[in-house]
């Protein structure tokens, strides 16, 4: 949240001496008259920091005092004072974490100066946030537990931090049950709070046996999208049955499946378990054994259920990973061998265990000397039928056949005797798959390069026709990958053979003008020639057009980003590729700026946020499953308000929790104040000193 | 009640924070990050590779940064005496094969020791293996997206173990075991982590002896310190369980004559919420 400043009347100066040597400390004249302006202060505050960063704590402070001295007490300049005690604040933290003998000393004199902030402002962000630092730096006494419990309401954009912070100090006090209750709404209000999660695992766990059917469900929710707080969820479950009077229970034994389907996900060491669990433990004796024999035989544990084969058949395909990776390619290809055994046929880990199987024999010549392995695993799976590979894993079965395609391609066999066997056909199958997922999981893959495979290969034999195409589809995948050398190359060859190439060439020619920083292709003639095509085409064209417009025409950056925005906001076009994220947080950082906003950039996640507004989809070269970008919701709004106010003159504003806050001098008209307060996601808005609604 | 818990009876008492804190002024140990893109097809991909290497290495440090408390990263800091690179290589390296999976090894260059390397991060797995490199956008944003759901357990125990966080600590007696000259809320560590510890035996021989103990809360003595324990009032303490037989460790302690060489973490447990609040926010908002 951002506070505004008001720029008041004429003050009286005095002068302050300050005791810095003019060189150590170019931002402290030697005669300063009060600082008073917002970006006086903050630059005054700053360079306070830098000094201090130097190691000159005292002078720093000396200076910052001063200068609050300075402010007065007229309640035009509360601001002053509050950035200089904030300042101050701040300060003394840093001292306090380089000078640890006088620690307690300055933590308590940080906390004295953001009370006083907390006495003009109620409810300082900033201010709250310090003093909890403060307070955590301090350690639990019992008078900060009234503080700890109202936090969270106090400001409640950091609601989750706050209820994280409280649940810690219980934790410190071993006060495990409220504790867990804290932990509990954190994660409630912000699932992605990582300490949230952390500390409900703890305080879970310090519970007792009671707790293992909540961890349990916690581990299961979590596995998807934060694995690692499920990884220990599950060794708390492990853990507490193997306390003095835990059990191995049906609960027990889900954790160890859950916890083994985790490490076989995301290549962690299968089977470690927490020190406190028997390795003699049938499921943990039984995976351990299984990994190194590859023998089902001495899993039967594993086998009793569809769950648990499952799981055993994602060890075998992590132990044949990291079997091969050793190197120990025998132990791999038995792995490998008897998962394709007792994997359900045609399922997704069924076909990966097979693609790495092709692979191996296919790299390690030893292994299948007169390829009668690999011919044999060709056959096994056509004798089921590639048909039914369409009603099964679609990523799983583009996967395969990518794979086999690159061996026959590297054999140089693109028809076989067999059209199966041949890089044509498997090339042409996992695009067929690739666009199957773009109608099912509306998950978009450029995939130009095997366009580009199957196109050279089509014209080197005459088939003009299905090389025009395969041509064009490369180009368009170029351009979506903002590969324009690459597309340039693929339009030519689709042109020498015959295909249709105006509209490409069209979209072409603007994406190298902007290329070349040519401002002038942002008129609206250009981006008009952006049509024909398929839709989705041209809009993800449109958005890199308008999102690079925004950067090389400063005078309308601000109309050509809420275009940008708005395409991906409303019309819901993915981006593709990491230049695009990159031209997403250009954009939103081209609108929020001159609003006083600062862009938060999120991170990529192969899951979407519970948190996100709405998840932007990004299809990554190079990545088999689509990711989301999650932005912070209250960005998102302020980019929306901004897109909404169109050419309206800026001012600063802030939004938090979806409430807008706009602060004088700013004067927006009543018109734009409605418009605000129409605009998605807005749940409020406040204007004036005392935030009137 | 949160009065027990610095209202302190016994020689040492251990508590889980500290009324009065003061661990030793020590900053935690700094490596460096770097990254090398060695497959022919990345290495070759970017003209400037160096300021590329440069920019990918702050990622890696940014990652370390969040999920590893208890050292300090920088990119591309040749002074520190540890390294950790990220090789971008094949995941298979005795293979010719055309297309084969690449991915970020990790290599751990320390003094006096080999190198130990392990592959830790797959980039693009075989079947994507013809896909484009990209320009530096893409290939930081593709980084970035690969980092931020990977767990770093596997960095933390099995590599950044060997690195020590500290050669300095402070022996106890009741009970035994020895201060961090940390708390463990700057090492964003939880109890229950375990450390390894070599110490130093005085007397007619001097041997150098490992000890594993746990975490168990951070230190704080009854009464004023002593001049030796008072930098490190507030640490983490971390008691030596088991006790090794025969227990010369407890007489040698009480004789002033253990020495701490190297602290290294063995088992870590993390405390996102402390390395995710370290310091306030900028004065007039922004990010710190």
């Amino acid at each position: 949240m951002t506070r505004f400043w008001s720029n008041g009347s004429v003050c009286v100066a005095h002068a302050i001496v300050l005791a810095l040597p003019p060189a150590a400390s170019a931002w402290a004249v030697q005669e300063t008259v009060p600082q008073r302006s917002r970006e006086q202060v903050l630059q005054s505050v700053n360079g306070a920091l830098a000094t201090a960063a130097r190691g000159d704590f005292s002078a720093a402070r000396s200076s910052l005092e001063l200068l609050l001295a300075s402010c007065g007490s007229a309640a035009e300049y509360r601001e002053c004072r509050v950035l200089y005690a904030s300042g101050l604040g701040s300060l003394l933290q840093r001292e306090a974490a380089a000078e640890p003998e006088s620690r307690d000393t300055l933590y308590t004199q940080a906390v004295g100066y953001y009370d006083r902030i907390l006495r003009e402002v109620p409810n300082d962000p900033e201010a709250l946030y310090g003093k909890a630092l403060a307070y955590r730096g301090l350690g639990p006494h019992e008078w900060m537990e009234s503080f700890f419990v109202q936090a969270p309401t106090l400001d409640p954009a950091r609601g989750a931090l706050y209820l994280t912070f409280k649940g810690d100090y219980f934790a410190t006090a071993r006060r495990w049950a409220e504790a867990g209750d804290a932990y509990r709404a954190a994660v409630q209000r912000d699932a992605d709070d990582d300490g949230a999660r952390s500390g409900l695992i703890d305080a879970l766990e310090a519970l007792g046996l009671s707790s293992k059917p909540e961890l349990l469900r916690l581990a299961k929710d979590w596995e998807l999208r934060y694995s690692s707080s499920a990884a220990d969820a599950y060794r708390a479950v492990l853990t507490l049955s193997f306390d003095p009077g835990g059990a191995r229970d049906s609960v027990a034994d889900a954790a160890m499946v859950g916890l083994v389907r985790l490490q076989s996900r995301n290549r962690l060491a299968v089977g470690a378990v927490p020190e406190r669990v028997s390795t003699t433990w049938t499921p943990v004796r039984e995976i351990r054994g299984f990994l190194t024999t590859a023998s089902t035989q001495t899993a039967p544990w594993w086998r009793q259920s569809r769950e648990r084969t499952d799981v055993l058949a994602q060890a075998a395909l992590a132990g044949g990973r990291a079997a091969s990776g050793a190197p120990n390619y025998e132990l791999a290809e038995r792995l490998w061998r008897e998962g394709v055994g007792f994997a359900p046929r045609l399922s997704a880990i069924s076909l990966d265990l097979q693609r790495q199987l092709a692979l191996l024999y296919s790299t390690q010549k030893p292994l299948d000397p007169d390829g009668k392995k690999f011919d044999a695993l060709e056959q096994d799976i056509f004798s089921d039928k590639m048909g039914a590979l369409a009603v099964g894993d679609l990523e799983a079965a583009q996967r395969y056949h990518t794979t086999l395609g690159l061996i026959y391609l590297e054999r140089g066999v693109w028809r076989g005797q067999q059209s199966a066997r041949g890089a044509e056909q498997q090339f042409t199958w996992a695009l067929d798959k690739a666009d199957e997922r773009l109608q099912r999981e509306r998950f978009y893959q450029p995939l130009p390069e095997i366009r580009m495979l199957l196109a050279q290969h089509f014209d080197s034999i005459g088939s003009k026709s299905l090389a025009a195409r395969r041509y064009s589809e490369a180009a368009l995948g170029f351009l979506d990958l903002d590969d324009l050398e690459d597309a340039d190359s693929a339009v030519r060859r689709a042109a020498a053979v015959g295909g249709q190439t105006a509209d490409l060439a069209r979209a072409l020619g603007v994406r190298s003008a902007l290329a070349r920083g040519d401002a002038g292709a942002c008129g609206a003639q250009s981006l008009s020639s952006l049509i024909g095509g398929a839709r989705a085409f041209t809009l993800r064209q449109r958005f890199k057009v308008l999102a690079d417009c925004s950067k090389l025409d400063a005078k309308r950056a601000r109309a050509y980003a809420a275009q940008a925005f708005t395409l991906v906001d409303s019309a819901h076009v993915a981006l593709v590729g990491g230049a695009d994220v990159t031209r997403f947080e250009r954009v939103m950082a081209a609108l929020l700026g001159p609003f006083g906003m600062t862009f938060q950039p999120e991170h990529l996640d192969p899951f979407a946020s519970p948190n996100a507004g709405q998840a932007i989809l990004v299809s990554l070269p190079g990545e088999t499953v689509p990711f989301a970008y999650t932005a912070q919701t209250d960005d998102v709004v302020g980019a929306r308000i901004v897109a909404a106010l169109g050419d309206v003159r800026s001012f600063p504003m802030a939004v938090a929790a979806g409430v807008v806050s706009i602060v004088p001098p700013a004067k927006p008209s009543p018109e734009v104040l409605a418009r605000i307060q129409q605009v998605s996601g807005v749940k409020a808005v406040k204007y004036g000193a005392a935030g009137s609604q | 009640m949160l009065k027990p818990l610095w209202k302190c009876t016994c020689l040492v008492t251990v508590v889980t924070a500290v009324g009065w804190s003061s661990a030793a002024a020590q900053k935690r140990a700094t490596m460096t990050v770097s990254v090398d893109l060695a497959a022919p097809r990345y290495r070759d991909r970017f003209t400037d590779r160096r300021a590329i290497q440069a920019k990918a290495a702050t990622l890696f440090a940014d990652y370390l940064t969040r999920n590893v408390g208890f050292l300090r990263f920088a990119a591309d800091d040749s002074t520190r005496p540890y390294r950790l690179a990220f090789v971008l290589d094949r995941f298979d390296r005795g293979s010719t094969s055309g297309f084969a999976e690449v991915g970020f090894w990790v290599r751990l260059e320390r003094p006096d020791e080999s190198p130990m390397e392990s592959y830790w991060l797959q980039f693009r797995s075989a079947d994507q293996s013809l896909v484009r490199v990209g320009g530096e956008d893409e290939f930081l944003n593709e980084i970035k997206a690969k980092l931020a759901h990977r767990d770093a357990d596997s960095l933390r125990t099995g590599v950044l173990r060997w690195v020590p966080i500290s050669e300095t600590g402070l022996p106890n007696l009741d009970p035994v075991g020895f201060v961090l000259p940390f708390r463990l809320l700057d090492l964003c560590m939880k109890r229950q982590s375990t450390v390894e510890l070599l110490a130093e035996f005085g007397g007619t021989v001097v041997r150098e002896v490992p000890f594993e103990a746990r975490l168990v809360g951070n230190f704080t003595p009854r009464g004023q310190p002593t001049r030796e324990a008072a930098p490190y009032v507030g640490g983490g303490f971390a008691q030596v369980l088991p006790l090794p037989q025969p227990d010369d460790l407890t007489p040698s302690i009480a004789r002033h004559a253990v020495k701490i060489k190297k602290i290294f973490v063995t088992s870590y447990v993390h405390d996102p919420t402390a390395c995710g609040n370290r310091a306030p926010m900028a004065v007039g908002g922004g990010t710190p």
